[in-house]
């Protein structure tokens, strides 16, 4: 004989725990589901003691969920961070993810957002919202599957220093190269009658992209330093 | 909510004045669902802790050494018809930071139990 299928919030509050813990390592994952169902059964019998109904008991449960989903795709990141060197078996899933990403998602998001720009009569305004696409999917990225390639990391940088020690030399080259470009396409768009044409507007372009490749290789900087200080400090 | 790290946060302070007193009144381990029903009573509130906010917050305090747990005999939750509970019991550091007034309660860094001291 079947066992009688559990109420539903309890099923909504389990589904949702499966769906978070996801990819995690079995005993991190185990551990809180069976905390979870413990806590979902411990509360039934308390709503059960106190005469509280069925219906109050499953808005109990339905908003202690809704409530908790920040904190608990918080606690997934913080765990999927902590347990990435170890979860050898998602590795592979991790690869085709970043690749998706680096050569899939991005460069359609990149052209799209250009040929919008080329034919715009605001190519500034859209050079923005592609620096803004492009640093939301890097932070994505870097939550998702962590380290990048050695082949994107002149995009996303998030290559361990361990890993990479020429990294930091090269973000360093890149911000140095952006500025002195960024400078000279300035100068050249500001002369007298050159912010007209096709030269113009790719001119225009070209600046957008550079400021994103500043704003990038700084953020990129700081949060390699910061990781290095960071390791400075664990290792004390 | 933002906060600096290391710092407790105030459910996270709650939960460990909540289960200070519980060890004080005879009950050393809680579990989840018990010091959350111990935390609505004693804030007169409503509402039960929601389960990410709470299992969250025992499992940084677990990290600094303030809680610390372990799961249940499995037969005595097989005897009792129900699944088995993580109890959690105060350390003696989160005792120390318990005792503390407010303002000088030390900071505590996840995973890297310190002394109360430092």
């Amino acid at each position: 004989m079947n066992a009688p299928k559990p109420p539903l919030p309890v099923r909504a509050a389990e589904g949702w725990a499966t769906l978070y813990t996801r990819g995690l390592p079995s005993e991190i994952r185990d551990a809180r589901r069976a905390e979870l169902r413990s806590d979902l059964w411990e509360h039934l019998q308390h709503a059960s003691s106190t005469g509280d109904s069925q219906l109050r008991w499953s808005i109990q449960v339905l908003g202690r969920v809704a409530r908790g989903m920040t904190a608990d795709l918080w606690w997934r990141f913080e765990q999927g961070g902590a347990s990435r060197p170890q979860t050898v078996a998602s590795a592979g899933r991790r690869r085709l993810l970043a690749w998706l990403l680096d050569w899939v998602v991005t460069p359609v998001v990149a052209i799209g957002v250009l040929l919008s720009t080329w034919f715009s009569a605001s190519p500034l305004r859209l050079g923005g919202a592609l620096a803004v696409l492009l640093l939301v999917l890097a932070v994505l990225r870097m939550k998702l599957v962590g380290a990048a390639s050695n082949a994107s990391a002149l995009i996303f940088g998030a290559v361990p220093a361990d890993a990479d020690p020429g990294r930091i030399r090269r973000l360093w080259l890149g911000l140095i190269t952006s500025v002195l470009l960024l400078v000279a396409v300035t100068t050249y768009v500001s002369r007298p009658n050159s912010w007209q044409g096709p030269v113009a507007t790719v001119a225009g372009l070209l600046r957008s992209l550079l400021i994103i490749g500043m704003i990038s290789s700084i953020v990129l900087l700081v949060t390699e330093y910061t990781r290095k200080w960071r390791r400075g400090r664990r290792e004390l | 909510m933002r906060r600096k790290q290391g710092s407790l946060v105030p459910l996270e302070e709650a939960l460990l004045a909540a289960a200070v007193e519980l060890a004080k009144a005879g009950r050393p381990q809680f579990h989840g669902f018990a010091i959350a029903k111990e935390l609505t009573e004693r804030a007169a509130a409503r509402r039960l802790t929601a389960h990410g906010t709470l299992y969250k917050a025992l499992s940084r305090m677990e990290r600094a050494g303030l809680l610390s747990s372990r799961w249940e005999d499995p037969t005595v939750a097989a005897d009792e018809g129900r699944p088995r509970r993580r109890l959690y019991q105060v350390t003696a550091l989160g005792e120390q930071a318990m005792a503390r007034p407010r303002a000088t309660r030390p900071s505590y860094v996840p995973g890297r139990p310190r002394s109360a001291e430092t």
